[in-house]
């Protein structure tokens, strides 16, 4: 995996950016909730708990390396522990770019809901 | 985690196989470890996944890389959607692939478990064998490989320096008794490193120590085998410090080996330090009789430590001069135990096998070549509108050679069940395999070692997916090369009927292809018509004894408790107590059966004649015989006399010989009466020939024999033999027999190798039997498919002229006419096939010399045989499409067009 360097004060998000998919909007979110202890694991674990859904590694690490490459989160190789056979892991925060992109999405699903909530509520249901 | 490694850089290697490992224990401890380890995988799986579709993010053009990620999913699916289209193509190319891939696969397992995997130790390319170097007294100036004394041995192993460890050892069998019913057991004689250079230790228990296994009197002790342990001992633990009886005497069991491990011989159940046998046998210097396998230094090169034991030889000649003066000197070589894993001429036949069996495949891969090539044709339309539309021609190929990987990989696929079938088939055809093998040299029992393990393995996976990808080149580019070729007006011209224009170049091609169909079959049919041959002049072959309805039994007395008084009333009585038994119609006990090979052998000395130079004198077979062996065995009495009881110690010594030996001692001198001496059983001195017997084949049936004697029993002990029984009763009721009337006698001496002659036959012509079978149905699939392959052009070819045809018939030519137009390009197929055939089959035969028994490589009568078979098998497939053409309807094709 090649880590590009990128400035974060230079790329912010915007809407003309490529949109952010689905699938990195539920990342983003679980890195938030998790905070300092973000890797593999645990966000595979925030998610599926929450969503009720399995998720794949394949698409996850896919999907973090992306995020990674367009700024949105950032990486560092934490320490080993033994339950993980000695291996390091790589720990995930959320940028401010991400910040801004998680906002941006759930403002404007927030704004196109407006007024539909107990319609969506029940259709759920 | 390897496999992840070879996507993904160092780092992430750790942090994601951290990750999985994290969530495996997690889930193992929710769910349980199997559910655990199918997760594992799965994720596995995914990450290799994206990483593979993924990986253009990477790179400088990411979405040209992309592109072609999704092109080669569309091909997928395009190829998979059009092969559904049509089944009947699809299952015939498949079919006829698995059957041709598996074959291929079948035959890649045996020679990868007899010739191609590392044989079953640790670092094993790092192992040799050590041999002495004798002068060959057959062939002077030559040497050949010979084993160790153990003086030589000691000799060695005190003196090299390339060799991180030696070892000894030797092939031997022991009467095992102590808890359950006596058995006789194979093991191995060993010294003490011998465990420790093929890096093999202990599972239960401990190896021997430097100590105990060489200082000559310590306490007997034996390690056993593990299929011994579970057999004798139901596997329990507490064998360790137990006894069990070998021979007569208590050893003290100290270690039990692990499983899959039988020793170089292949066939080891028991292994015991060499010095249990007496000082004085271990000490004697020209007591050849044990095999040395070292293990090179890491540092040092095999071809290094060969010659560092040549030279380590010339002093070894110094310290133990040969007492045999002129006879020059011994020296030593070492090779590679890899090089030595398989006889010669088993190594040939394997190769003889994957050539055949690789022709095959090429044969299929033509007449599926020309399948494919059809139906790209039919599909000519299809591909001039995709060129037209602006597809390039790599696009088409590409498309073209997907479908064609698919097919093969499908196939590759299927192929592999048609291998298992056949291993698993083989494995329990033959599954005394591991006896069978003539003990001919080391590499046999190498040979053993390295059949043990024959399964469908990695490499064997491996095989199949390259033999997948070359079939579907050989079948799949061709067509995909010209179907993509064509002229676009052309093309987009010729109407959608299906009808197919083809062009002159085409049929051309497809001739060509039957042509050489033909050409390679006739080459398999001659080979195994050779070896067919050679298996039927096998069974013809003069044994010069008979070996029907005779059983051969194995009985050893051991040395300790039988000295050779007791040991010849013992067998005397034991032989009249079985034939006054209702079941026997005849018993004799001689010390090795017919066929068998690794009988014993000595010099022949002449009393009264001129000395002969040292080491020319000739060499003789020594057999040992009671009085009715010859009767029993239906050997021919030529002149003379055979023993009789009158023959016993203190009488005149008396020796019977072959008729070899009578013409190669005596020419057309009468030998009765004369006088001859072997270096063997007390008859060094010479005693007087009173008989001449038919030959009698003791070695390889293949052969020719040589000079034998037969020494009485009772003037010369020899207390390990076989009694030869024939019976009047089945073989299921005389084995008990016997074995009741030795037990009578000796209830712990164990009765083994029960097999009549009949069955030691079969297994002695082993080797030709099998390759002649194998090659036989090999060539007989060749045949068949070579028959398909002409039947599909001549299909073909008529389809396409059926315009032609009808407008001969129109203009009234006879349907004779167009029978005989049709037939004679069959004809003119068969004979250019014939014609290449025979022109690769003559030469090429005769690589198989050396596996042929009295039959040349050129053996005309086999040649025109199958020529002529061949012939009508041709005419026959050609013929069925020539009668259809003649029922042309003349106005019905007229119409059409």
């Amino acid at each position: 995996m090649i880590v590009v360097p990128i400035k974060t004060t230079v790329c912010y998000y915007s809407p003309m950016t490529p949109p952010i998919g689905d699938f990195e909007q539920r990342i983003l979110f679980a890195l938030l909730h998790l905070g300092a202890d973000a890797y593999g694991v645990t966000v595979r674990a925030e998610i599926e708990d929450r969503t009720g859904r399995a998720i794949s590694a394949g698409a996850l690490y896919t999907a973090l390396d992306r995020l990674e490459k367009r700024g949105l989160v950032s990486s560092r190789l934490g320490d080993p522990t033994p339950a993980r056979g000695g291996k390091r892991k790589r720990l995930y925060t959320v940028e401010p770019a991400g910040e801004r992109a998680v906002a941006h999405v759930y403002e404007s699903l927030r704004l196109m809901a407006n007024g539909l909530r107990t319609r969506l509520k029940t259709a759920k249901g | 985690m390897r496999l992840l490694g070879l996507f993904l850089p160092p780092d992430d290697v750790e942090v994601i196989s951290g990750d999985l490992e994290e969530g495996f224990r997690e889930n193992a401890a929710r769910h349980g470890r199997r559910r655990a380890t199918w997760w594992y995988w799965r994720q596995v799986l995914s990450i290799l996944r994206a990483r593979v579709f993924e990986r253009g993010l990477d790179s400088p053009e990411p979405s040209r890389k992309r592109n072609t990620m999704a092109a080669l999913r569309q091909d997928l699916a395009y190829a998979v959607r059009s092969l559904r289209k049509q089944p009947g193509f699809t299952a015939t190319a498949v079919l006829m692939l698995a059957v041709g891939i598996g074959a291929n696969v079948a035959i890649f397992a045996l020679v990868n478990a007899i010739l191609v995997r590392p044989l079953p130790f640790a670092q094993p390319d790092r192992l040799m064998l050590v041999h002495l170097r004798a002068p060959d007294a057959e062939a002077p100036g030559t040497y050949r490989n010979m084993i160790w004394s153990y003086p030589k041995y000691q000799f060695l192993r005190e003196h090299q320096q390339t060799f991180e460890s030696v070892g000894a050892f030797s092939s031997w069998t022991w009467n095992v008794t102590g808890s359950g019913s006596p058995e006789r057991v194979v093991g191995e004689m060993v010294d003490a490193t011998y465990l420790e250079t093929l890096g093999v230790r202990a599972r239960v228990g401990r190896e021997f120590t430097t100590e105990e296994a060489r200082s000559p009197g310590s306490a007997p002790l034996a390690m056993l085998g593990d299929g011994f342990w579970q057999r004798r001992f139901g596997g329990s633990p507490d064998v360790i410090g137990r006894t069990i009886g070998l021979n007569g005497i208590p050893h003290e069991v100290i270690g039990v080996l692990p499983p899959d491990f039988r020793g170089l011989t292949g066939q080891a159940d028991l292994w015991v330090p060499l010095t249990t046998l007496p000082a004085d046998l271990l000490g004697e210097k020209w007591n050849h009789s044990y095999t040395v396998v070292a293990r090179v230094k890491p540092e040092v090169a095999l071809r290094q430590a060969d010659a560092e034991t040549r030279t380590l030889g010339a002093l070894l000649d110094q310290a133990i001069p040969s007492p045999i003066a002129g006879r020059g000197g011994f020296g030593a070589s070492a090779g590679a135990l890899n090089d030595q894993r398989a006889d010669p001429l088993i190594r040939r036949s394997m190769l003889l096998l994957l050539v055949a069996v690789a022709a095959v495949l090429l044969i299929v891969c033509t007449n599926v070549a020309n399948l494919v090539l059809v139906r790209a044709l039919g599909r000519q339309r299809e591909v001039g509108i995709r060129l037209a539309l602006g597809a390039s021609r790599w696009r088409i190929v590409r498309q073209l050679m997907t479908e064609s990987l698919l097919l093969a990989l499908v196939s590759a696929a299927a192929g592999l069940a048609v291998a298992y079938v056949l291993v698993s088939a083989g494995a329990s055809m033959m599954p005394d395999l591991r006896v069978v093998l003539p003990t001919r040299g080391q590499s046999t029992g190498l040979t053993r070692v390295g059949l043990s393990a024959m399964s469908l393995d990695s490499g064997v996976l491996l095989f199949t997916g390259l033999t997948a990808v070359v079939a579907a080149i050989l079948f799949g580019l061709g067509p995909a090369w010209r179907a993509s070729r064509r002229d676009l007006s052309d093309a987009m011209k010729s109407g959608g009927s299906g009808s197919v224009s083809e062009g002159t170049r085409g049929t051309a091609v497809r001739n060509v292809m039957a042509v050489g169909e033909i050409a390679i079959a006739l080459v398999l049919l001659t080979a195994g018509g050779l070896l067919v041959k050679s298996v039927s002049r096998l069974q013809a072959t003069e044994l010069g004894f008979d070996p029907v309805g005779l059983m051969a039994v194995r009985v050893a007395l051991p040395g300790p408790q039988y000295t050779s008084e007791r040991a010849t009333q013992f067998l005397d009585q034991l032989v009249q107590r079985l034939a006054a038994r209702a079941e026997v119609a005849g018993v004799a006990y001689g010390n090795c059966p017919p066929v068998s090979g690794g009988c014993n052998g000595t010099v022949a000395t002449f009393p009264g004649r001129p000395p002969v130079a040292s080491g020319s004198a000739p060499s003789v077979g020594v057999f040992w015989a009671s009085p009715a062996y010859f009767d029993v065995l239906g050997i021919r009495v030529v002149k003379g006399r055979v023993f009789t009881s009158h023959d016993r110690a203190g009488q005149p010594k008396v020796v019977v010989i072959n008729e070899a030996a009578a013409r190669e001692f005596w020419g057309t001198e009468d030998p009765i009466g004369k006088r001859i001496g072997v270096g063997q059983g007390g008859f060094g001195d010479g005693a007087e020939v009173v008989g001449v017997v038919a030959d009698v084949r003791y070695g390889e049936v293949e052969k020719a024999v040589s000079p034998d004697v037969y020494l009485p029993l009772q003037q010369s002990m020899r207390a390990s033999g076989y009694l030869f029984v024939r019976g009047r009763v089945s073989n299921e009721t005389l084995i008990p027999a016997i074995r009741a009337e030795v037990h009578a006698m000796d209830a712990d001496l164990p009765v083994t190798d029960a097999r009549t002659m009949e069955k030691r036959f079969g297994d002695a012509t082993w080797r030709t039997r099998m390759s002649a079978w194998l090659l036989s149905a090999f060539a007989a699939l060749a045949l068949a498919l070579a028959a398909l392959g002409v039947y599909g052009v001549m299909t073909q070819g008529v389809q396409q002229r059926t315009r032609e045809i009808g407008i001969r018939l129109a203009l009234g030519a006879a349907r004779a006419d167009i029978l005989r137009l049709i037939v004679g390009r069959v004809f003119a197929i068969a004979f250019a096939g014939i014609a290449l055939g025979l022109a690769i089959a003559i030469p090429s035969m005769r690589a198989l010399t050396a596996l042929l028994y009295e039959v040349k490589p050129g053996d005309p009568l086999v040649l025109a045989a199958l020529t002529l078979l061949l012939l009508s098998v041709a005419l026959l497939a050609g013929y069925l499409p020539a009668r259809r053409a003649t029922r042309v309807d003349p106005l019905r094709t007229l119409r059409t067009e």
